[in-house]
């Protein structure tokens, strides 16, 4: 990166260019695909979005415009930074423009003002909203308009509940843009569920389940505090393609109970917590379904191989030889990165939402 | 199991994700295509999470080795020719797992027996489903061989099956148009067409395929894109390298056969296709046929003025001395074979009446450069062109490779008071946008023969078309010896007759 210069908002593009022919002898492209804008407050998991952009920047060059909210601060003000930004490496074959905009207390009623004339024209606009949104909506609301695809950080919600009802009542107009970093964490085991019971035996399996049970892994780490997310979002993805309704759910000790109705049955989803080093917070450890005649599969992670995932099935019967599946090491930038310029449009994800706006969780 | 687009948990938007699961046999899986690309095409899938959850890869060779040893020589081999580097040691342990070999003569009743066994196996342990590519990556004289061998051993289903095989096919696809009509022949008593997939590695390049989306994604060329406004089109494919350890091969083959009549024809195609009424295979790939029917055929004449030959002697490329052809190993002394071919063609139908499209491709020459220039019509002159100085064309150009990208000169006044008019270049790399590393064309072509989609290889009839373009030309050639050979210096643009060639129409060719 290019240090920072602090320059008066009118000045941003100038002095971006300025720095731009100071590279003309060098050579570095200028590469811009798209205009990605960040919003965050000043806290703890600034440092992580950060990484995440830079993430993202090796993969996809874009202009960022980053966005940091001090709401609590004494007084009100707007500063702003130019810089170049490029993926690690001494190589500086590519590089993009970057801009900070840090504001305090009301002054961030002015920084739409700031964004629009710095957004790339005819090149798509991507809002990466790492806060929750629930918190401060007149800004999101401003620059939703701005953007082809909205990046919500559900982390930073209260819970995935309301988080899914916010969405739901605010967004739906929107909702084929929509997507959360904690829905791309669990892509691997969404492709896995759906290659697994990709036959229709095996899919027959599934539908006729009676219960499911998932260990989700829980460890001190002070950036996780919704460390159920990823379990609830597996679940209700199931549940919204496979049409089950929502029935109740409740908590005894540290197991979570979730019921649904099916068309003639009901299944019941356990939720249980452990605890393992190697994993991170959030993170799924084990799926187990159980449906009739004792039929039984088993998608486990183990601490000696976290990659890997392995699948045991078995009925009453026989007892298969397990398979394994590899999870690919998580790079959160990189995930983004695939989902604002190459993944299509689904509607998975807004389905699953609304499965989990149906819960009531007061 | 074929896709089933009403599956509940599948996302149909990601195509890529629910592929079916499969195993991908090898043959010829010590050879230096697999060593070089096909191992490391299947390790950046898997690596980019492009490969089916369940897949499998067996290398089938004639030499003996271990599945281990087979694992450890690919891992080197990664190593060296990976797009991505150094090799993911993490990725790398569990993926190697999916790789195995199988020693077996490619005549062998019995190597075939024990494959199916070990297929099965396979299927049982890694879920592959049955489902199978092999991919022949050895002399084509080998192919009859193994699709009946194949085929008699059960390991080629019917169409029809639940479960599915595919043959890949690598070039060359014949030496002409009888023997590619044989070759189609012995292959179709065991393989339907939808199982056969003819590999151009050109079509699997990235820049090539952008070339579909350039013209028919953007508005502003295809109304531009005929006779009215193209003045003419040129198509390079310079190599600096000369044959290298190939002699053998390219004293039977040629620069004709090994490279103008597959990949600057696939590149003619699609440079020049009509829109496809789709973009399925048979949409896509109908259109690039009828191209090649509207090919203008050679005359006796044509073959004289039109075409031209020629082989390098020494010289110096990028600074080196480097030996003239007939110097290299296992070529002949007296070799008569071309290294270098430059064609004029004519398209006769609506779009291209009257443009001339030249193509030359050849070895040895200054620098390694694949590039499509369409050239425009000059503007009217009446405002800016001056006495003796004419403005330059505008000139689309699509690099191939290397420095992939699209640059369109344009002219420009010159800041000051005067107006002189300077030609620039408005520049698109791929380099700047989409980082330096492109897959690979094997990795995006495998991908598509597990995918079971044929669009981005070579159909039979379009194989055949071909042939049948330049087999007068190539049996006008063997008739008559040239009488100039060798008839250029290593590191220069071809002989003078290909710059005479395109000269006597008043142009001439690009400055690359």
């Amino acid at each position: 990166m290019i240090s920072q210069k602090i320059v008066p908002p009118a000045k941003i593009e100038s002095e971006l260019q300025k720095i731009w022919e100071s590279f003309s002898k060098e050579d570095t492209n200028k590469a811009n695909l798209f205009t990605l804008i960040v919003y965050s407050e000043r806290n703890n998991r600034l440092n992580l979005v950060r990484d995440t952009i830079q993430n993202l920047i090796e993969k996809f060059p874009c202009r960022i415009i980053f966005i940091t909210y001090e709401p609590e601060s004494k007084e009100n003000y707007l500063k702003t930074a130019v810089s170049i930004l490029s993926p690690p490496g001494e190589q500086k074959e590519v590089a993009c423009d970057s801009i900070d905009i840090g504001v305090g207390k009301d002054d961030i009623e002015k920084v739409r003002y700031v964004v629009l004339p710095l957004l790339i024209p005819d090149l798509p606009v991507h809002l990466l909203w790492c806060e929750d949104p629930c918190k401060e909506t007149k800004l999101l609301f401003h620059l939703k308009e701005l953007a082809s695809k909205i990046i919500f950080d559900s982390e930073t919600s209260n819970n995935i509940f309301d988080f899914s009802k916010f969405i739901m009542n605010n967004f739906k107009c929107r909702e084929s843009c929509l997507v959360d970093l904690n829905w791309l964490k669990t892509e691997d085991f969404r492709d896995i569920l759906s290659s697994e019971f990709y036959e229709s035996e095996k899919l027959k399996m599934l539908t006729s389940a009676t219960s499911i049970t998932l260990n989700v892994n829980q460890k001190e780490n002070p950036l996780v505090r919704n460390f159920l997310i990823q379990a609830y979002y597996v679940i209700f993805w199931i549940a919204s393609r496979l049409d089950w309704s929502y029935k109740e759910k409740k908590i005894e000790e540290n197991t979570h109970h979730i019921l649904f109705n099916k068309s003639s049955s009901s299944i019941r989803i356990t939720i249980n917590i452990d605890e393992k080093k190697v994993f991170n917070s959030g993170d799924i450890l084990k799926i187990q379904v159980f449906a009739d005649e004792g039929n039984e599969i088993i998608f486990e992670r183990s601490e000696s191989q976290p990659e890997a995932l392995k699948v045991d099935s078995s009925n009453t019967q026989q007892c298969y030889l397990p398979h394994h599946f590899k999870f690919e090491k998580f790079e959160l930038g990189h995930f983004l990165a695939n989902e604002m310029i190459t993944q299509p449009i689904s509607n998975h994800f807004t389905k699953t939402l609304s499965k989990l706006s149906d819960v009531n969780d007061n | 199991m074929q896709k089933d687009n009403s599956h509940p948990l599948e996302d149909s938007e990601k195509i890529v994700k629910s592929i079916d699961p499969c195993t991908l046999v090898i043959f010829g899986a010590t050879g230096d295509l697999t060593a070089r690309k096909l191992i490391p095409a299947i390790y950046n899938l898997g690596k980019e999470r492009h490969l089916p959850t369940n897949f499998a890869c067996v290398g089938v060779a004639r030499r003996e080795k271990s599945h281990d040893d087979f694992r450890n020589d690919m891992e080197e081999n990664i190593d060296k020719f990976s797009r991505t580097k150094p090799i993911d040691k993490g990725f790398w342990s569990n993926f190697k797992e999916r790789l195995f070999y199988h020693q077996s003569q490619f005549d062998s009743d019995e190597g075939y027996e024990s494959l199916k066994i070990f297929l099965s196996e396979i299927d049982s342990k890694h879920a592959t489903g049955g489902n199978r590519i092999f991919y022949l990556s050895v002399q084509p004289k080998f192919f009859p061989l193994i699709i009946e061998k194949l085929k008699k051993h059960g390991l080629i289903y019917n169409p029809s099956d639940e479960k599915w095989s595919r043959v890949i096919i690598e070039k060359p696809f014949g030496k002409d148009l009888d023997s590619a009509k044989e070759l189609q022949n012995q292959i179709q008593e065991h393989i339907s067409e939808e199982q056969t997939y003819r590999i151009d590695h050109y079509l699997g390049k990235e820049t090539v395929q952008n070339i579909l989306v350039f013209r028919f994604a953007n508005s502003i060329f295809e109304s531009i894109w005929n006779y009215k406004h193209i003045e003419h089109v040129q198509i390079t494919v310079a190599e600096d390298i000369g044959v290298e350890n190939r002699g053998e091969f390219f004293e039977e083959e040629g620069l004709t056969r090994d490279i103008i009549q597959n990949h600057m024809m696939q590149l003619l195609s699609i440079i020049a296709m009509e829109p496809p009424v789709d973009l399925s295979e048979k949409g896509v790939r109908d259109e690039k046929v009828k191209v090649l029917q509207s090919v203008r055929p050679f005359t006796e004449d044509d073959f004289k003025n039109s075409v031209v030959r020629g082989q390098y002697k020494g010289g110096f490329v990028n600074g080196e001395k480097v030996k003239p052809y007939r110097e290299e190993d296992e070529v002949s002394d007296k070799s008569n074979i071309e290294t270098f071919t430059a064609i004029r063609f004519f398209i006769d139908n609506w779009r291209w009446d009257g443009v001339p499209f030249y193509i030359r491709g050849g070895k040895r020459l200054p620098k390694k450069v694949t590039e499509i220039a369409v050239i425009f019509k000059d503007s009217p002159g009446v405002l800016f062109q001056h006495k003796d100085n004419k403005n330059e064309p505008n000139v689309l150009a699509i690099r191939i490779q290397p420095d992939e990208g699209i640059s369109m000169k344009i002219n420009c006044k010159v800041p000051g008071p005067s107006s002189p008019i300077q030609p620039v270049k408005m520049d698109f790399r791929y380099g700047a946008y989409f980082g330096k590393a492109p897959p690979e064309a094997y990795e995006r072509l495998i991908l598509e023969c597990i995918n079971g989609d044929s669009t981005l290889f070579a159909r039979s009839d379009e194989v055949l078309q071909s042939w049948k373009i330049f087999t007068p030309i190539l049996e006008y050639w063997e008739a008559n010896s040239p009488k100039d050979f060798p008839n250029y210096e290593s590191g220069t643009w071809g002989p003078k007759s290909a710059d005479e060639l395109i000269k006597k129409d008043n142009r001439s060719w690009r400055k690359l």
